[in-house]
């Protein structure tokens, strides 16, 4: 039966494009860039400007004159280079006034973007905060929803079994906690307590096992292993999107259960 | 994962989280056929939308993979990304698909490789769509691109012990919603 089920599952297995297409069209949609590259571009070519003009004045400096009767003497050429050189010592102190102009500009930029930033990220923090909120009200009424019927449908489950009114309602209570319990790590997940998302899993996992233990031991029943939703992705907001907001919240809380 | 029985290279993931030069499109070329068909399954075979899907679902592993650390693994987190945006596709063209469903099946043949046109490959993958993707994901990878359970494990991020229980599960979940679907036994 295995094998008829394994080979249905395999025929079925269809075809899938070579990435190339798809490396291609990444490609097209680019990557940001730098901030502030051009100022470093600017800069770059300023100071090769600079160097270049640097290494003239050096070869004129070091040229004897020729036709002089006493060219390559230190004495001649103390008098003659100045004089050439004039024009050249006025377009590198030009150059360097440049770069002092661009520098200042560049301070006098950051300065602003500084203030700006700021109020950028108070104004961001507080959108941020609301909408975290809003994230969080919406996961926990679906959460409680879903839960409510999975709940309800492993207590009918259990009703059909031969078990006292004792360790029905102590099984109902501790099903009831588990909710409860799982709420409080959504909740955790999103104000950044508990060590913010590094345990998640971890937590999730926890949870589920000691509440199986419990269920377990309540109605005498070993068959309570990986019943409970044990992961994030048990845990998250709903999937059947219904606007643009399910999409974000469920996008928010992969990101929240991903990152460690 | 390009393709069935191809070595895997475990490292290309970190590369990728890293940024080391050339290591996302070693990630793409490693991942894409296994993440394509989790995509065409959202989208019903709907070849066309499987490409923008995979372009959209690629694009933001592409925005994301640094801050992505391997908790869940990375097949199971991209698998995630593909099915969203598999939704948010068949969302935006529900209207459309209402509008034109004769232009949608006239394209299929076409473009369909000769194994999909059988009916019951479509039935079977119809199943597979309606599985939750925590047993459906592992069945794909084990019996579409043929990993070995170490490496299945390694690409959701779970053990294991877990991988086992819920491929045991799979196969049950695909039975019964098999029954469902075709009415037949045993299969």
């Amino acid at each position: 039966m295995n094998n008829n089920v394994e080979n249905l599952i395999r025929n079925a297995r269809p075809q899938a494009p070579s990435p190339d297409a798809l490396l291609a069209r990444l490609a097209t949609r680019g990557m940001p860039a730098a901030v502030g590259a051009g100022y470093w571009l600017m800069r770059a070519a300023a100071l090769i400007v600079l160097a270049a003009g640097a290494g003239v004045v050096a070869a004129m400096i070091a040229r004897p004159t020729v036709g002089s009767p006493a060219a390559g003497t230190p004495a001649v050429a103390a008098i003659e280079v100045p004089a050439a050189a004039d024009p050249l010592w006025q377009a590198l102190e030009q150059q360097r006034q440049r770069i002092e102009a661009l520098e200042a500009d560049f301070a006098r930029e950051q300065q602003l973007r500084a203030i700006t930033r700021d109020e950028v990220r108070a104004h961001l923090d507080e959108r941020e905060a609301a909408q975290r909120e809003r994230h969080l009200d919406r996961h926990i009424s679906h959460v409680r929803r879903h839960y409510a019927r999975d709940m309800e449908r492993k207590l009918e489950e259990l009703e059909g079994r031969d078990l006292s009114p004792e360790a029905l309602a102590r099984a109902r209570e501790i099903l009831l906690q588990h909710g409860e319990s799982a709420e409080e790590l959504i909740r955790g997940s999103y104000n950044g307590r508990r060590g913010g998302q590094r345990d998640m899993h971890r937590m999730f996992a926890t949870l589920a096992r000691e509440t199986e233990d419990r269920l377990a031991r309540v109605t005498g029943d070993n068959n309570w292993k990986d019943v409970l939703g044990d992961s994030p992705e048990d845990w998250g907001p709903t999937s059947e999107f219904e606007d643009p907001a399910d999409y974000e919240n469920m996008l928010n809380w992969m990101r929240r259960s991903s990152r460690s | 994962m390009a393709g069935t029985g191809e070595p895997r290279d475990d490292s290309v993931v970190d590369n990728a989280r890293n940024g080391l030069p050339g290591s996302f499109e070693a990630l793409v070329r490693q991942y894409h056929a296994a993440i394509y068909r989790q995509i065409l399954l959202v989208v019903n075979g709907d070849r066309a939308a499987a490409d923008d899907v995979a372009q959209e679902t690629w694009w933001r592993i592409a925005k994301g993979v640094k801050r992505f650390e391997g908790r869940s693994g990375f097949y199971a987190w991209a698998c995630r990304i593909a099915h969203n945006e598999g939704k948010r596709w068949l969302g935006r063209n529900a209207r459309k698909l209402r509008l034109v469903p004769e232009q949608a099946t006239e394209q299929a043949p076409e473009e369909a490789h000769p194994a999909e046109q059988s009916e019951v490959n479509e039935q079977v993958r119809k199943v597979l769509a309606m599985m939750p993707q925590k047993f459906s994901a592992p069945l794909m990878l084990e019996l579409w691109e043929d990993m070995p359970l170490r490496e299945i494990a390694k690409a959701l991020g779970v053990p294991e012990g877990t991988v086992k229980s819920r491929l045991f599960r799979a196969r049950e979940k695909f039975r019964e919603l098999w029954q469902q679907v075709t009415g037949e036994q045993g299969q």
